[in-house]
């Protein structure tokens, strides 16, 4: 596939259809900006345990960090100059970017040391300052810098004309203020870099309860040992937010490996966007420090009354401190593979729904397991974007190629941010003798597709793994996600033509079931919305039904506002990003939007059409964003089977119910929390799902126990039946 | 030649078919319930066409991207372990002066054996895969004209009553015809007209063969006619004939002759290469349209190479391969017409000829191939005497090479040229041009199927159709026939002795002729 093809131009509606005006749109920065808060929102709510709500502060800050480095980096490079959809310019966007974040940082932090810290610390998790630590944990503290943070230190100076040494993006420093001794004037600046490989936080040996001191509080307090012979007049910690918004030029680069490794060197290296500081500072340090990475102090600089970075309080969140944590959960096992004697067999038996992460992810990596041993299967094909460390996926795939299977591994080397831990183990892939190719110039996959190709007696038969979510064990306990396994001969044939599509050794064919970006998707969306438009009458309106992570495309946002004049009842449901503007009269006034920000990242892109009463499902890969469309490799998949179809529509039917989690967006374009009436029920989707699962798996176990199952031949006597 | 595998023995095939513009391949299999099942559609873009219509032979750059491209496809191929694989070339490769030298170089490379098609053997394979189509969605296609505008070439193949009465190929592919008018420095609509000029020119020529005013259905195929559907019945429609309205069907070819190919990219997302052959057969399908009486459109979601798994894959039921070789023999007597033949002659020739072939089935051991083959050399054996009588056999080879027999395809023509060439005369000799340039195996078709065409020829040796023949019965020493009718015989006897010289050459029996007793003159069927 080639980006040359790959672009079609929108199927603008009719001209005579009146075209949407920028108020009729919702600015996309600022949409997005919404939906942190609302994770902001699940980080102040009392409702959440404090570990937990500790944990939201932290994604609060891993997202904005995202954002400066691409968003606020691009619009600063003004490469989007343009005015978007919304009309806003990027002067004006910039300035009310500062505003919001200077308002949720502040609101963060203010959460962070008014409210957490204190309760965690009448909980026995408690932050020290090591000032205040005695004997036997001063000694172990004093110990732990001298012996393992010390060594790895390194203090730079910077002379007061000179020039400033290069302080790499997001890693967080020391600003020392020195003088030569007590008599002189004689000023110096000193920077020390937080060492790589060392946790946040520094837990002090004790015993009965959590004690940890953060590590740029022990340099400060031991700081004197770094510069002997100086006096100490100020230690402030800061952080630099570089432009990363870094276009992979891969239209030139023959080798995206090459050309990946070049763009990782430059992500340390962009333009500053933020400074964060503390509050603390001298009004001479911050102006040395803004002045020397070109810091707007009105628009840039960000005063923090308390810790930086968050993201390195995220090990608290996972400690094993039940009251302080979600109640666990496990996900549960999925009936139809653990009646069967065989991944293959429980496919063959007919297609398998999962929802992830009240279902196991388990089947799938059994799946995968099972295909690189079995000597039937001849073939394997995979899309990997993000996937995790030492993930049992890459070890299945490499153990597949070792057995002489084909494997073929697509690899995204753009996911963004994961680059680094992509390029180790495509290597690694490449060497057990997989074909493993980089992606395909101009665009990224996104899909998520798994094919395996196997020989049985009555011919090959292709099973299939179709998601919305990545092949990663570790966010699928994390992220809701849908999946599909398959064999369905039809998809089959799409999935295999996908891969050769995707491989260069054919162009893309005609897809027969599924839907494929940048070939087409756009266009049958188009053509789904369009039936729905047709099919509609004012005894029965049309239905739509979208859930995604972002809506942002203005096509799309203009072909529902049309779908809604002419009567269709939508609902969407939209975890971030939403520059559509429901429920304005004469606009939008029958589409609905929600969004549900709870304990799982919701992660499943579901399309529902009404169609009349003949309702069609698809599950998808595919944001509604123009770079989603038009500038990715993207899938969406129908589902076949009415009982799936069904599950699906009741799955929507919950979510869309909860008024614990969920949102709701206002024509003012503000959210408002969903909250049930006094005294009604007020149900939380999550919830209910962890329920519905815990339930069938119990049934389904005590469904097998009832049964008497005959010891197939050769298998070791039971041991614990 | 080797034999093709019998429909039985294939649960996977694969066919390759390098065409003017791309090369493609599919991948299927015999699923549970007997059908075939597409398992995998290749295609990529190689410009043949566009090196053999400029330059009359194909660049050495094209062919290696023509290797590189069938390498891939071998390894896609691999883990299916597919032992059937057809790989067929079309016009670009058939008229490339360097034809040879390229069938060479992929077999050198890939060891694939590229079979170049004759156009007729194109069009049966059409029809083979449009009749499948139209099955398939429960119609049938009773009077139509079949119509698929390639990159080099336009197809065109008529059904009446079911039966192909007229095939053929004409050099008005996309490619020509875009070269021909030529885009530089006109407007859009400048070089529409001047295409619609050119299609019109062509269309009266094909006229003449296909009377177009008489044409109630038009069935068009290929990508170009694909995405005309798509457009304008959406993506959704999953039947194999999608009628298109005429008046719908005339506005949308007009709007996208309109468009330059960039524009084209654009708005559609379609890959250039297409974008370019869209326009221009559109337009011709449109031109066709227009002269038929015909309100819809009729596409066909078929290609030849549908045809070609049919013929490597599907378990052929009798019917309907009697329903191909009628349709084979009725192409043949309508060449053997058109140069005058004796029809009760070739007929009673042809019967018999066949009548003995299945009598000896077990001493000569060929198949069903060359029967056909058989019957449409006796058919066709004495073509040359309107030429002259003199040499009639030679004239008659080249009259047979020379012309396009449906379902005959390029190397069967060859044995069917020779076995009119050797129904009289010398006995074939490694000296002839012709005869060695067949495969060995050929050889050996053409001297057993020789053998009885020239027995065959001598029982109508009166051109009176007097004799019937009732049993043949290989002895040890001789095949004896025996055979009812009037007259004496004599005249048979003797030709039957001088023509039998190849029978005991080939077999290692005399011929003899014997009257055949009362009781038992119940004719062979």
């Amino acid at each position: 596939m080639s980006p040359r093809n790959a672009r079609p131009q929108p199927q603008r509606s009719s001209p005579q259809e009146p075209q949407p005006r920028p108020a009729d749109f919702i600015n996309r920065e600022l949409s997005w900006l919404d939906f942190n808060t609302r994770v902001l929102e699940e980080g102040l709510n009392p409702d959440n345990p404090l570990l937990e709500r500790l944990n939201f502060l932290s994604i609060v800050s891993s997202n904005l960090d995202e954002f400066f480095m691409v968003r606020v980096g691009g619009l600063r490079q003004g490469a989007s100059s343009a005015p978007d959809a919304s009309g806003m310019g990027s002067r004006e966007l910039l300035a009310e970017i500062a505003r919001r974040t200077q308002s949720m940082i502040a609101r963060q932090t203010r959460c962070l040391t008014g409210e957490l810290l204190p309760q965690l610390a009448q909980r026995e998790v408690s932050r020290i300052d090591p000032a205040s630590l005695g004997g036997e944990e001063f000694a172990a503290a004093e110990r732990f810098f001298r012996e393992e943070l010390f060594p790895a230190l390194t203090p730079v100076a910077v002379e007061s004309e000179g020039r400033f040494p290069m302080v790499p993006g997001l890693t967080l420093h020391l600003a020392f203020r020195l003088r030569k001794s007590e008599q002189s004037k004689d000023q110096l600046l000193a920077l020390v870099p937080m060492p790589r490989g060392f946790h946040r936080l520094f837990q002090i040996p004790t015993p009965g309860g959590v004690r940890f001191v953060l590590v740029e509080d022990l340099v400060r307090f031991f700081a004197q040992s770094l510069f002997e012979g100086y006096a100490v007049l100020e230690a402030v910690s800061f952080r630099v937010t570089r432009n990363a918004d870094q276009a992979l030029d891969d239209e030139e680069s023959d080798d995206l490996l090459e050309a990946m490794e070049e763009v990782l060197r430059a992500r340390k290296l962009g333009d500053p966007v933020r400074l964060e500081v503390e509050s603390r500072a001298s009004p001479e340090l911050l102006e040395r420090l803004c002045q020397a990475f070109g810091i707007d102090a009105q628009e840039q600089l960000y005063k923090i009354d308390g810790p930086l970075d968050l993201r390195g309080l995220a090990p608290l969140a996972s400690l094993e401190l039940k009251s302080l944590r979600f109640p666990r959960f496990e996900s549960q096992p999925v009936p139809a593979f653990e009646d069967a004697s065989s991944p293959f067999e429980a496919i063959r038996a007919g297609d398998v729904l999962v929802h992830l992460p009240y279902e196991s992810f388990n089947p799938t990596l059994e799946l995968l397991r099972a295909a690189a041993e079995d000597p039937g299967v001849v073939a394997i094909k995979q899309t990997l974007y993000r996937t995790s460390p030492d993930s049992r996926v890459i070890a299945a795939l490499e153990r597949a190629a070792l057995n002489g299977k084909q494997v073929t591994a697509l690899v995204e080397l753009k996911a963004r941010f994961d680059e680094a831990r992509n390029i180790s183990w495509a290597s690694r892939l490449a060497e057990a003798g997989a074909q493993v190719i980089y992606g395909v110039v101009g665009l990224k996959t996104h899909a998520k597709l798994l094919l395996i190709v196997r020989r049985e007696a009555d011919g090959i038969r292709r099973y299939l793994h179709l998601s919305t979510g990545n092949y990663n064990e570790v966010t699928a306990r994390r992220y809701e996600d849908l999946q599909l396994f398959t064999c369905d001969g039809e998809l089959g044939t799409d999935a295999s033509n996908f891969f050769n599509a995707v491989t260069g050794y054919s162009e893309p064919r005609d897809w027969r079931r599924l839907m494929v970006a940048p070939t087409g998707l756009r266009e049958q969306l188009g053509e789904l919305i369009d039936r729905e438009i047709a099919r509609s009458t004012p005894e029965a309106p049309g239905r739509i039904i979208l859930k995604m992570n972002s809506l942002a495309d203005p096509d799309m946002v203009a072909r529902l506002y049309r779908a809604s004049q002419r009567g269709v009842k939508i609902t969407l449901c939209v975890r971030g990003i939403c520059c559509l503007r429901p429920g304005v009269r004469g606009l939008s006034q029958n589409i609905e939007v929600l969004s549900v920000v709870d304990r799982f990242l919701e992660h499943s892109r579901i399309y529902y059409f009404g169609n009349a009463g003949q309702e069609e499902v698809y599950l998808a890969s595919a944001d509604f964003m123009p770079r989603n469309l038009d500038r990715r490799l993207e899938l969406a998949f129908p589902l076949r089977s009415e009982q799936h179809r069904a599950r699906v529509v009741e799955m929507l039917r919950t979510l869309l119910a909860d008024l614990r989690r969920a949102w709701r967006l206002k024509p003012d374009g503000s959210w408002e929390r969903c909250a049930a009436k006094p005294g009604e029920p007020a149900p939380r989707a999550q919830a209910t799902f962890m329920e519905q699962a815990l339930n069938q798996a119990e049934e389904s176990r005590v469904k097998r126990l009832s049964v008497f199952r005959p010891q197939g031949p050769g298998s070791a006597p039971g041991v614990n039946h | 030649m080797e034999a093709a595998p019998t429909a039985l023995q294939v649960q996977r095939a694969a066919v390759i078919d390098i065409g003017s513009s791309a090369i493609r391949m599919e991948i299927a299999q015999r699923n549970a319930s007997g059908a075939i099942e597409i398992l995998e559609s290749l295609q990529r873009a190689v410009p043949l066409g566009r090196d053999c219509f400029a330059k009359n032979r194909l660049e050495t750059r094209t062919i290696n991207l023509a290797v590189e491209v069938l390498r891939g496809f071998q390894r896609i191929l691999q883990p299916y372990d597919v032992k059937a694989i057809r790989t067929v070339a079309t016009s670009a490769v058939r008229e490339a002066g360097n034809q040879e030298l390229f069938v060479e170089r992929i077999f050198m490379s890939t060891g694939l054996s590229v079979e170049v098609l004759t156009g007729a053997e194109e069009d049966r394979l059409l029809y083979a895969a449009v009749s499948e189509a139209f099955r398939a969605d429960g119609l049938s296609a009773e009077d139509a004209l079949i119509v698929e505008q390639g990159a080099g070439s336009l197809e065109l193949a008529a059904i009446r009553g079911g039966e192909v009465v007229a095939s053929g190929s004409r050099p008005l592919g996309t490619l020509r015809l875009a070269s021909a008018v030529g885009a530089d420095g006109k407007s859009p609509a400048e070089s529409l007209d001047l295409m619609r000029r050119f299609v019109g020119a062509a269309l009266d020529n094909v006229e003449h063969t296909y009377p177009l005013a008489e044409t109630p259905a038009l069935v068009i195929l290929g990508a170009d006619a694909r995405f005309a559907a798509e457009q304008l019945l959406g993506h959704g429609d999953q039947r194999r004939i999608r009628p298109i309205g005429r008046a719908e069907f005339l506005r949308f070819a007009t709007s996208i002759g309109k468009k330059r190919p960039a524009e084209l990219s654009q708005r559609y997302g379609l890959p250039f290469e297409d974008c370019q052959s869209v326009g221009p057969a559109l337009l011709t399908y449109a031109e066709l349209l227009k002269r038929t009486p015909a309100q819809t459109v009729l596409v066909a979601m078929a290609s030849m190479r549908d045809g070609l798994l049919l013929d490597l894959m599907s378990e052929r039921s009798v019917a309907r391969q009697k329903e191909l070789d009628a349709q084979t023999y009725a192409s043949a007597e309508n060449l053997g017409r058109r140069y005058q033949f004796d029809e009760a002659h070739a007929h009673r020739v042809a019967d018999l000829a066949c009548a003995l072939f299945d009598a000896l089935g077990a001493e000569h051991g060929l198949s069903r191939r060359e029967r056909r083959l058989l019957r449409v050399g006796a058919l066709l054996h004495d073509v040359g005497l309107f030429i002259s009588s003199n040499s009639h056999h030679k004239h008659g080879e080249y009259i047979v090479n020379a012309s396009e027999i449906f379902g005959v395809r390029a190397s069967d023509k060859s044995v069917v040229g020779c076995l009119v060439r050797y129904h009289r005369r010398a006995l074939p000799q490694a000296t002839h041009a012709s005869y060695s340039a067949l495969t060995r195996e050929d050889r050996a078709v053409v001297s057993k199927l020789a053998a009885l065409l020239r027995v065959a020829d001598a029982l109508d040796r009166g051109h009176s159709q007097a004799v019937q023949l009732v049993t043949a019965q290989l002895g040890p020493e001789e095949l004896v026939i025996k055979v009812a009718g009037e007259g004496d015989l004599a005249l048979e006897r003797l030709a039957v002795r001088a023509k039998g010289d190849l029978f005991e050459e080939v077999f290692g029996r005399k011929v003899s002729l014997q009257r055949a007793q009362l009781s038992q003159a119940e004719p062979l069927p």
